[in-house]
């Protein structure tokens, strides 16, 4: 393909500036989450570590899905991501925190899981081995740390760039060995892939010790997926609508973000179907009982809304191709899809302490906002030390105009 | 052979497809109108600097989708629960998410044959003895420009296409 030179005026729109009262907001509301949950840890240990479980999975899935699209760019040479990868960049700057909050994780365990409460046995010593605590701790370190160190590599990588512009370049063309951030890439999403398995089950699937899913990690992945797509479209179109991409962005990069989501809540659906479709065929009295507290006290009602927020209605929706370029459409689908994101956390989580459905409360809320306070403090931070587009990347104008190809 | 009425026509063929959309664009620009293009593989942008209408072609995948769906739910639900009704570990004769799968498929499979067989008949690729390729390169690394003339014009057109960078003209009669 021979490149085509059109002259593209695209003024670097520099870091990110956010108004002063984003800053003081997201600290004030990590306060307050801080102090809701040393408050619910007092009246309530089980609900507070059971809340924090929710939220620390939520955002979790968001830091670790911003890296996991990164590497997703890279190794496959993509161009139509360069434009907007400062945002999943941003969500993985989360990492560390995760990391800290993890080991905080580690203290709640004997007050979360039915496993590790005293007395408790199960049935093959294997499985005793594999859920004793230092075995238990040491997984989700290693895995924690791993994804900061490969975060923490992307980032660099990625903005060393808008200093030495045109270095490091990605592969360009077929045919050719890959560069080290292709391999990095590579590295990562295998690692990735065993890792986030081996922990989405030890955090969520272990609540329920006796019952095992084969599609635990594939259901995991599809709503990380999906979930991190939903939210670098919600803020792509924030962005752009307060004119911080200097024009960077354009209604087609609307176009094929809102395809991708579209894409990837049949891919949802289609993994959790499946997992639902083989544990209701075989009527085992061991699997069912997953879904049974799940489906019935008023829970029944949240897997409804969970198939309509996280399927039916991105599916109808965004299947038209002019209102994939419809703000006003976009934000609320992709606002939906993430806020569901956070339903399904809770919806996979809650029900072992709560047989009837419990609508989240002020402990649920405020530990939510405490999550989100960090999370967003560390987002901020960084979409406001580097500039907002990888204005360095050598695919960075071919992004912009959108030729792929 | 009797030859059907061809309308005169220029058509350059070129070796880039950025030149194509380029070309596409000043053409129209001068005015010419009824372009159309040839090219070896869909190319971004092309049919919105044609100035093509969106196509009519999802409706029939979205037909031939639910159709076919309904038909491969009808048939579950005929064969399963009213021709042959087996008591399967005790679920209801007709119970949905087991007939999912076949439903989906079906419905699948019909878009899919019904897509293809109105992409032939829309784009005319019937068998026809008398079928003749424009030129035999668009169907492998030439992208071709068809351009609409009245035949005093030709000569303008063919210099105009040159300058835009193609690599071959020709005049169509």
């Amino acid at each position: 393909m021979h490149a085509h030179e059109e002259t593209i005026e695209i003024a670097n729109p520099g870091p990110a500036v956010f108004p002063a009262r984003v800053r003081s907001l997201l600290l004030a509301s990590t306060a307050l989450g801080v102090a809701v949950f040393v408050a619910a840890l007092l009246i309530d240990p089980q609900r507070a570590w059971y809340s924090f479980l929710v939220n620390y999975l939520f955002f979790l899935v968001l830091g670790v899905g911003g890296a996991f699209l990164v590497a997703l760019e890279y190794i496959t040479s993509a161009t139509w991501t360069v434009v907007f990868r400062r945002l999943p960049e941003a969500a993985s700057a989360y990492l560390p925190a995760a990391f800290l909050l993890g080991i905080v994780l580690l203290i709640g365990v004997p007050h979360i899981y039915p496993w590790a409460a005293p007395g408790f046995s199960f049935a093959t010593s294997s499985k005793n081995f594999w859920f004793s605590m230092p075995f238990y701790s040491a997984r989700s370190l290693i895995t924690l740390a791993g994804w900061v160190i490969f975060a923490w590599w992307f980032q660099n990588n990625s903005t060393k760039q808008d200093t030495n512009p045109g270095q490091l370049l990605p592969r360009k063309t077929f045919g050719k060995p890959p560069t080290i951030r292709g391999r990095v890439a590579a590295g990562f999403i295998v690692f990735f892939g065993y890792s986030f398995t081996i922990v989405f089950i030890d955090w969520v699937m272990s609540l329920e010790p006796q019952w095992y899913t084969n599609m635990w990690g594939p259901y995991g992945f599809a709503g990380l997926f999906e979930a991190s797509l939903a939210l670098t479209l919600f803020f792509t179109v924030l962005f752009r609508r307060h004119h911080m991409f200097g024009g960077a962005v354009r209604d087609y990069h609307y176009v094929d973000l809102a395809r991708i989501v579209h894409a990837f809540s049949i891919f949802m659906v289609y993994i959790g179907f499946a997992q639902y479709l083989l544990v209701w065929y075989a009527n085992f009295r061991e699997e069912t009982v997953y879904f049974h507290e799940r489906l019935v006290g008023g829970w029944g009602v949240v897997f409804m809304f969970l198939l309509f927020a996280k399927w039916v209605l991105p599916f109808c929706i965004l299947m038209n191709q002019k209102v994939r370029t419809n703000e006003t459409v976009l934000l609320v689908m992709s606002g939906l899809i993430v806020v569901a994101e956070w339903v399904d956390c809770y919806w996979m989580i809650m029900p072992p302490i709560h047989k009837a459905f419990y609508f989240p409360n002020w402990v649920e809320l405020g530990v939510f906002l405490g999550f989100l306070g960090i999370f967003g403090l560390l987002a901020t931070r960084y979409l406001s030390k580097h500039a907002l587009v990888p204005i360095g990347d050598p695919k960075f104008l071919a992004s912009v105009a959108g030729r792929y190809l | 052979m009797p030859s059907k009425y061809r309308p005169p026509a220029v058509l350059a063929l070129f070796l880039d497809p950025q030149k194509l959309l380029d070309a596409v664009k000043a053409v129209k620009d001068k005015g010419y109108r009824g372009l159309d293009a040839y090219t070896p593989y869909p190319v971004h942008g092309l049919s919105e600097a044609l100035g093509l209408k969106i196509s009519w072609m999802p409706r029939v995948t979205k037909t031939g989708f639910f159709v076919g769906a309904g038909l491969g739910f009808t048939l579950e639900a005929w064969t399963m629960a009213w021709a042959w009704p087996l008591n399967i570990a005790g679920k209801p004769f007709i119970s949905v998410p087991a007939y999912m799968p076949v439903t989906f498929e079906s419905g699948i499979l019909i878009a899919g044959i019904s897509t293809f067989c109105a992409v032939l008949i829309a784009a005319r690729l019937r068998p026809a003895p008398n079928f003749h390729n424009i030129d035999d390169s668009i169907t492998n690394d030439r992208f071709g420009l068809y351009v609409p003339v009245r035949p005093y014009e030709s000569g303008n057109v063919q210099t105009l296409l040159k300058e835009l960078g193609a690599e071959e003209v020709r005049d169509l009669a």
